[in-house]
């Protein structure tokens, strides 16, 4: 009677999730990421200190 | 009736496979943990069905799957040094024939802990496994729990399903991985997308947590004590109110001891008088045994060695109660006791006497390694801005935990190839190796932006 109750639950339970699965296209194919932030690496920052600010970034100024 | 049904639900979970063979995949992690076959009395006995499901999920990824994504770590290829390894103490070891008994079923579970990684290739998919994972393990946990709960149950007396002890239905072996995957249920009920967080969700998650605990009770296996107090601890590390924490832990545990069945108070406190119990003290004469034997055989004696073991120790008598099975012939001064054919009692002594020195490294490098990159991948994503991110360090953290209570557990029990903690170390290498290819992937800007456009204007060109 337990056992019964626990396979029920459990297998319906997995069932579910598959019957859940096999409709969502993100198991197989996902979006690529969300970009990076350019970093502001020393480098870069010492550049745009020089020529535009510390509070520009480099995208702002590309645009 | 019951064969009907689990053939008919097999039938039906292969159905929907075909429409996305990855869950070939996850079904033979259920065939793999629950072992319906062993529930069924004639149908599914009768034909090799994890092979028929392994096979199925390797032509699946072989045919349909997008292999680009797939990437190799080095703890695969140490598992496969490790198999290739096994392999040849096992036809060249002390006792060839009893070593095939063991090989039968590690090279399977090593090959599918391997294969695994390649397949999770996707958020969801590591969340899938997981929940397969955590959902087969829970068939055993609820009918355990609720036993328990009923009956208090008894050391080898409770019966989870069937009357067997192999794999997961051993006592000491279930009451490890209850507890060691109880961080993975608190992840999924917080992260899940499948079963996404609500109430339903919450209270089958604590109903099960709660069950999870009951096992070592109802087992009775020390081990899942000791499991039960590395859990608390490591809970300890990311709690914000550590003090009402570590309080509330003492006051639940001793409020806890009333309640407890008293065979299992009285067992437990065998683990301070362990001189005076026969088990503890099997157990040091082993691991001495051992010691020697690899001194002597480097190498590994191959699978099921410690049947060549002649033991002979001394028992401290015990102060509060008399064995019956012994005959004490005086009152005082220890009893000696010889033995022969006894396991290992401990994951760490079973590779060294089976595998010597070179399967004990190459074991030690999967499993600390796992614990390792845990750790990176949590610092590293701990302080993610990325909403899409912010699953990645608590699921590091879960598996990292569940890893370390395996490790405490296994120090006790001879669990070196369990198949479950394998999938977990798939499922780690899974985790690890799709987040390498994701943050790469977001770190590829197209060229255009990747040069300061200052650098362009001011340049000599």
């Amino acid at each position: 009677m337990i056992d019964n109750f626990s396979i029920a639950l459990t297998h319906g339970l997995l069932f579910i999730a598959v019957w859940r699965l096999i409709q969502r296209p993100d198991l197989d194919h996902e979006d690529p990421p969300e970009p990076d932030q350019p970093s502001g690496g020393f480098y870069s920052q010492r550049g745009e200190s020089r020529t535009n600010g510390p509070e520009q970034t480099p995208e702002s100024h590309h645009a | 009736m019951r064969d009907l049904i689990f053939v008919g639900y097999l039938l039906a979970l292969m159905l929907l496979a075909f429409k996305r063979p990855f869950i070939f995949t996850l079904i033979y992690a259920y065939i793999d943990i629950v072992a319906p076959q062993r529930l069924s009395y004639f149908l599914l006995n009768s034909v090799p069905l994890s092979l028929i499901v392994f096979g199925m999920a390797f032509l699946g990824y072989v045919i349909a799957d997008d292999k680009q994504d797939s990437r190799f770590s080095v703890r695969q290829g140490v598992m496969a040094l490790l198999l290739l390894y096994c392999g040849y103490t096992s036809f060249q070891g002390a006792l060839p024939e009893d070593a095939m008994e063991k090989w039968d079923w590690v090279w399977k579970a090593l090959v599918f802990a391997i294969f695994l990684p390649l397949t999770l290739r996707t958020k969801l998919r590591i969340e899938a496994l997981t929940l397969f994972m955590v959902l087969c393990a829970a068939t055993l946990i609820i009918t355990g729990g609720i036993k328990t709960l009923g009956s208090g149950g008894g050391y080898g007396a409770l019966v989870l399903l069937v009357d067997d002890n192999a794999g997961l239905y051993e006592g000491s072996i279930i009451s490890m991985v209850a507890i060691a995957i109880i961080p993975l249920m608190l992840w999924l009920s917080k992260h899940g997308t499948i079963f996404p967080p609500d109430w339903r969700v919450r209270y089958f998650t604590l109903a099960l947590v709660f069950a999870a605990l009951l096992i070592p009770v109802g087992t009775q296996a020390r081990t899942g004590l000791i499991c039960i107090g590395v859990l608390a601890v490591l809970q300890l590390r990311f709690v914000r109110y550590r003090f009402l924490y570590a309080g509330m832990a003492v006051m639940v545990g001793l409020m806890a001891i009333p309640f407890l069945p008293q065979a299992f108070t009285e067992r437990m406190e065998t683990i301070q008088n362990y001189k005076a119990d026969e088990s503890a003290s099997t157990r040091i004469a082993v691991w001495e045994w051992t010691i020697e034997y690899a001194n002597a055989n480097p190498m590994g004696g191959g699978f099921n060695v410690y049947r060549l073991n002649k033991l002979r120790y001394e028992l401290a008598p015990d102060q509060n109660e008399r064995e019956p099975n012994y005959d004490y012939t005086q009152d005082e001064g220890p009893i000696e006791i010889i033995d022969e054919g006894r396991a290992f009692h401990s994951s760490y002594f079973e590779m060294l006497g089976e595998q010597g020195y070179p399967g004990l490294a190459m074991w030690l490098f999967i499993h600390l390694g796992g614990i390792w990159r845990m750790e990176v991948l949590r610092r590293r994503y701990r302080n993610t801005q990325k909403a899409a991110q912010e699953w990645v360090a608590p699921l590091a953290i879960a598996l990292q935990h569940a890893h370390i209570i395996y490790m405490a557990g296994s120090l006790f029990v001879g669990i070196a190839f369990q198949p479950f903690v394998y999938m977990l170390v798939a499922l780690q290498i899974g985790l690890d190796t799709y987040m390498t290819r994701r943050a790469k992937e977001a770190a590829t800007i197209p060229i255009g932006r990747q040069i300061p456009a200052s650098r362009l204007s001011g340049a000599t060109l």
